[in-house]
């Protein structure tokens, strides 16, 4: 027998937001995504760990549930792990039943359910530091004894605070020999579930010697932030400010990027004699890799307000204040998580509508997340604003004119999701409205370590796909900007006459109706692999086609050189729909178990990018003259 | 002339890591690691190839 197969198997299972993922990163060392709302964790995550008693321990986070007779994708996961269902994997040895000290009345409904699974269970008390804080007091010992499990105070964010849990699990491995009894389980009725409820007041009137008094903290700022009109014009401001913050704050970090990767490729330049590596590494790594990594600072600016807002808990609330808008075009409540993680990447947004039980609410849901602006398009956003939105302020000077550009962009997004939707949920998705049911966190201050852990991951993420697949397409691209060699005695650039050329050229009367020309052309194929491959290969691409002084000026200097006003407004309008990532095709796939869907939403975001591009083109060319 | 070879090296390095990282269907390229004798990895978890999450998982197996 393995080593592996030889571990002891725990599961960690629970409410939603109970602290499970918390918990299983200070386990096992991992780094698993936290926030304070429900249903951040959609699959079942695996790590290790040694006890202090030196024995071999897997750990299965779970996504959280409130019952096991659950039916959406996440919460099977759940079911069918706990009842030994999954493929390829047996039942877990210990369930570890986390619950959130302050909120025992609830949390405790899904522990009398496990216990039908007749397996060892230990009880963690989690987040006891917010319970204390509340004047919450647990008599452990009544509370273990009234429950029949052991009972231990777990706070899963501070140093030492998983001591008792190891301890326990220590002290139940020589009793895991016995083979564990039969499987009670069967889906509970509601007359069980109201037994459950009953017997759950029981014990907690021995063992729960104070409740925890409500967040009068969290009341007081709701009464603000809940408020349909005062806190719908909160979280349009908070948007707001994120992305003035976005270009205000990230000026500098650019400008020293960007002077560093110029000094670069001049060093290259003057160092190297003239040949294709020279070029090569000049004109199709550093321009191409360079003029994407100059948006690292922007897209770290973004996150830290994402993570700093989701740790707060006050994404829940926007959740809440955008249901009645969700709802008016027949989206699920649920869908706004889903949706809020799209803003970072389509993929885990696509993955999170699993939180979504009707088949046809999650199918909508993921037909319009690729429409939420992810991070990959911000480079491209932010490079056209840069060469063709003047940096001036607008408003008595208060608002920047770029900011309020790429907020427009972003809000041109979430109204053409809505639209989709709308349109869905009345012709192929038809299905009644289900009501909103998710618990309100209390506010929390963030953890500055898991903030700086979110930020470094998320650098780490950008630099290693910059310095891989982005490496790699612009080699290939140099490659074929530069091959074959212009005849003897031609003219133009070199790129022209090669094969990248050839294939700009024979795209180009196809795109000519929307304004794009050529080079853009060119840089969309490469971009289908990410969105912000396009920035990558302009830089490639306009850095081959310039010669003389052009070639010294910057990529945005380049562009507003090259193109006209109206087709840059037609190539930001392209991007808000284009679907230009073959991984969320993929992942589209895999998660409704047919290509039908991925083609369809290729279809009709392809289709919709080129109307929204021909439309502002013929627009911006009437009004302002091509 | 060495500045030739070593272009067309790193050309051929980039198209052999998108081959394999991005356009080779995995049943490809399990068949390949199969042949040349590697471990065998199991389903990745569920990012693909992405990362665009910001998961240390993305792209890697997970067990």
């Amino acid at each position: 027998m393995s080593a592996a197969a030889a571990a002891l198997r725990i599961a960690l299972v629970g409410n939603p937001n109970c602290g499970k993922t918390a918990l299983f990163n200070v386990l096992t060392g991992s780094r698993q995504k936290v926030a304070n709302y429900p249903g951040v964790t959609v699959e079942r995550k695996l790590g290790h760990f040694v006890s202090p008693a030196g024995a071999r321990v897997e750990v299965l986070d779970l996504p959280g549930t409130y019952s096991l007779r659950s039916h959406s994708p996440d919460q099977a996961v759940t079911r069918d792990v706990m009842l030994g269902r999954f493929e390829h994997e047996a039942a877990p040895d210990v369930v570890v039943c986390v619950v959130n000290a302050t909120n025992l009345r609830l949390n405790l409904n899904l522990l009398l359910e496990l216990r039908r699974l007749n397996r060892p269970i230990i009880l963690a008390l989690n987040m006891m530091d917010v319970a204390e804080q509340r004047g919450c007091r647990i008599d452990v010992a009544a509370l273990a004894a009234g429950l029949g499990v052991p009972v231990v105070p777990t706070v899963a964010i501070r140093r030492g605070g998983t001591a008792g849990l190891l301890e326990q699990i220590d002290r139940l491995l020589p009793t895991l020999a016995r083979q564990p009894g039969a499987c009670d389980w069967a889906e509970p009725s509601a007359g069980e579930l109201r037994g459950f409820r009953r017997e759950v007041d029981r014990i907690l009137a021995d063992s729960l010697l104070t409740a925890a008094r409500p967040p009068e903290l969290t009341r007081r700022i709701d009464r603000v932030l809940l408020h349909p009109l005062a806190g719908t014009l909160f979280l349009l401001l908070v948007l707001f400010l994120v992305f003035q913050a976005v270009f205000t704050w990230a000026a500098t970090p650019m400008d020293l990027i960007d002077a560093g990767m110029t000094a670069l490729q001049e060093a290259v330049r003057n160092t190297m004699p003239d040949g294709p590596l020279r070029s090569l590494l000049a004109d199709g790594v550093i321009a191409g890799v360079g003029s994407v990594l100059i948006f690292l600072p922007q897209i770290l600016i973004l996150f830290l307000f994402i993570q700093v807002l989701e740790a707060s808990g006050y994404m829940t609330r926007a959740a809440f204040l955008l249901d009645r808008l969700m709802g008016g075009v027949g989206l699920h409540g649920r869908a706004f998580i889903p949706l809020l993680s799209s803003f970072a990447c389509a993929i885990p947004g696509i993955m999170a509508a699993r939180t979504i039980e009707n088949r046809a609410d999650r199918l909508v849901t993921i037909m319009i997340a690729p429409l939420m602006t992810c991070s990959a398009r911000l480079p491209v956003y932010t490079l056209i604003i840069a060469a063709f939105i003047p940096a001036r302020r607008v408003a008595g000077g208060l608002i920047g004119l770029q900011g309020l550009v790429m907020f427009a962009l972003y809000a041109t997004g979430i109204v053409a999701a809505l639209a989709v939707a709308f349109v869905l949920k009345r012709t192929t998705l038809r299905g009644a409205r289900e009501p909103l049911l998710m618990e309100l966190p209390p506010y929390r201050w963030p953890n500055p370590r898991d903030v700086l852990l979110g930020l470094v991951e998320r650098a780490r993420t950008f630099l290693w796909r910059a310095g891989t697949t982005i490496f790699a397409i612009m080699v290939l691209l140099w490659f074929l900007a530069s091959w074959p060699a212009p005849p003897e005695g031609a003219t133009g650039s070199a790129i022209d006459h090669s094969l990248a050329g050839m294939i700009g050229h024979a795209l180009a009367p196809l795109l000519a109706p929307v304004g794009f020309n050529w080079q853009i052309a060119i840089a969309l194929v490469p971009g289908m692999a990410a969105r912000e491959v396009l920035v990558a290969a302009l830089g490639t691409v306009y850095a081959m086609s310039e010669t003389g002084e052009a070639l010294q000026s910057t990529l945005a200097g380049a562009l507003a050189a090259d193109w006209s006003l109206p087709t840059a407004l037609a190539l930001l309008a392209w991007f808000v729909f284009a679907p230009q990532c073959v991984s969320t095709l993929g992942v589209v796939r895999r998660e409704t178990n047919s290509w039908r869907w991925p083609l369809i939403m290729f279809g009709y975001l392809m289709a919709l990018a080129y109307a929204a591009a021909f439309v502002t083109f013929r627009v911006a060319s009437a009004l302002l003259g091509g | 002339m060495w500045q030739s070879v070593l272009a067309l090296a790193l050309v051929l390095a980039a198209l052999a890591w998108l081959l394999w990282s991005m356009l080779l269907p995995r049943a490809v390229t399990d068949r390949l690691r199969r042949l040349a004798g590697r471990p065998f990895p199991a389903a990745p978890t569920g990012c693909g190839t992405c990362g665009g999450c910001g998961s240390r998982t993305a792209g890697k197996t997970c067990r």
